[in-house]
């Protein structure tokens, strides 16, 4: 089965990395309260199980329980996807939505400590009618992303993450920030890198595809923390190599995915110390 | 009440990688979303036949009136691309079901969600012949991915639990996106508008309004937006 399997040269700077601990936050109600205020809620808060939502007429505010994560959103308050005349929206340019969001985050008193703008991505919308053939697709909202580093290492998965959007030039009309605030708490022993891969060599994932039905390709290797979807509870990030790679089989010609290894080696009992998140990932995931 | 239906598929006997994470993500909203729980079929019970009009394609041996066009929303967890979500047995008809063998909302089916890679890819406009006019004859929604997606459990539930708190089925799906992938990722969504119809401000049944269905739609809107 070897064979099937290509790898990217795995290089790390580092025999340890630091554990961060990432507590449970106190979302208390003189905290939601101010959080409320800060983002111009006038309505009652509602109980939505992992989520506390404040609708009003102008906004939505979601504060999520399990981590430091808000969203503040217009758009579920809007009536189609562009104006009613149809007209394409006038989008700040990215040097603009780069300023403008920086200015807003700073506004509404959001920490961005390691968090560094990523890319500028749109929004791509088009309308298509039976009797016209060509259809054209067009921007209608730009988003400014950032992602988060620590120690010098990615902060990777959907629970580290900013995005500012706007839809025109007048301001923001959405902004989410996903993201548990660290606190370091001493080092743990890295897992050497040939390792991880003697793990993704076992990956039971591909145990039924054959060498010449298959082909699987590593092509490039980093080592980062990985940060669950917000509404889970992650008392610490975990240290993770992640592997991007590409698997083509008959029936599916080309599938990019990228599989994380837990970068440290942990007994169940350790890792129930540090914390339960490290269990349930188990030693390979997506 | 309105009916829900999910596929799901881990195994794929070598037709593709296996995935870990489809069941827990469909079944997070077949266990969440409120409404009658219909149908539930995984691995080598999901075909592709499921989701085909029967007499349609080659080999015509669909049967959506049996399963996926008799619910209000039908949900796929899978590997998939432009061609259609990839099934693990190719034995019940030919393993993808392709959007050309697709007709849906013809008995009731308002939203179909395709949690799979690829399948409404832009693909230079080619997503409104091979998806749009074709297969909208009363289906509302179909929400999917223009890139490659992540093989995760939660996208599923918090989907569910968007649609039973209010929010609108576009603004669910978003949100839902938004918390379970990186910002390279894009979801995207077709949508089908006729006359008199309204699905912009689509809820789930019982959280607000429903449009009536665009049996003959005049309208298609994609969109597609980073996570």
């Amino acid at each position: 089965m070897a064979d099937m399997f290509e790898f990217p040269k795995v290089e790390v700077d580092r025999e340890r990395v630091t554990l961060y601990r990432t507590p449970f936050p106190k979302l208390t109600e003189a905290k939601v309260a101010q959080l409320a205020e800060l983002h111009g809620m006038k309505a009652k808060p509602q109980d939505a199980d992992s989520r506390i939502v404040f609708r009003d007429r102008v906004a939505t505010l979601e504060l999520f329980r399990a981590s430091n994560s808000i969203r503040w959103s217009k758009l579920g308050n809007g009536k189609t996807e562009v104006k009613a005349n149809g007209r394409r929206p006038a989008l700040p340019d990215d040097h603009a939505a780069r300023k403008g969001a920086a200015a807003f985050l700073r506004e509404r008193k959001v920490p961005t400590k390691g968090a560094a703008v990523d890319s500028i991505t749109h929004a791509m919308f088009a309308r298509g009618e039976r009797r016209r053939k060509t259809v054209e697709e067009y921007p209608i909202a730009v988003h400014v992303n950032y992602r988060y580093e620590l120690d010098g290492l990615p902060v990777l998965g959907p629970g580290a993450k900013i995005q500012v959007t706007y839809a025109d030039r007048k301001g923001p009309v959405e902004m989410y920030v996903f993201w548990r605030a660290p606190k370091a708490d001493g080092e743990l022993t890295l897992l050497a890198p040939r390792a991880a891969l003697a793990l993704l060599r076992r990956d039971p994932e591909f145990a039924e595809l054959r060498e010449g039905d298959a082909e699987v390709i590593y092509r490039n290797a980093r080592l980062g923390y990985y940060a669950l979807p917000p509404r889970e509870s992650q008392g610490a990030l975990i240290p993770v190599y992640a592997f991007d790679g590409t698997v083509s089989t008959r029936a599916l010609e080309r599938y990019d995915f990228r599989r994380y290894v837990v970068a440290v080696k942990l007994t169940p009992e350790d890792a129930k110390q540090v914390d339960a998140a490290f269990r349930s990932a188990g030693p390979v995931f997506s | 009440m309105a009916d829900i239906g999910i596929e799901w598929v881990k195994k794929y006997h070598g037709r593709a990688k296996d995935l870990s994470n489809t069941q827990a993500q469909a079944e997070g909203l077949y266990n969440t979303l409120s409404g009658v729980r219909r149908f539930n079929w995984g691995d080598d019970l999901a075909w592709d036949q499921d989701f085909e009009q029967q007499g349609t394609g080659s080999p015509t041996t669909g049967t959506d009136n049996t399963w996926i066009d008799t619910v209000d929303i039908a949900f796929f967890s899978g590997h998939g691309s432009t061609a259609g979500p990839l099934f693990g047995v190719a034995s019940r008809d030919d393993g993808t079901a392709k959007p050309t063998e697709l007709r849906l909302g013809n008995n009731n089916l308002e939203w179909l969600a395709l949690d799979a890679c690829e399948v409404l890819n832009w693909d230079s406009g080619n997503v409104f012949a091979n998806w749009g006019w074709p297969v909208f004859k009363g289906l509302h929604y179909i929400l999917g991915f223009h890139t490659t997606t992540r093989d995760e459990s939660k996208r599923g539930q918090y989907l569910a639990e968007n649609l039973n708190s209010g929010d609108r089925v576009r603004d669910a799906w978003r949100k839902a996106c938004q918390e379970t992938e990186d910002s390279t990722t894009e979801y995207a969504y077709l949508r089908a508008d006729g006359n008199g119809t309204n699905t912009f401000d689509d809820h789930w049944w019982g959280k607000g309004f429903v449009s009536s269905d665009p049996s003959s739609p005049t309208v298609l809107f994609f969109l597609r937006d980073s996570c």
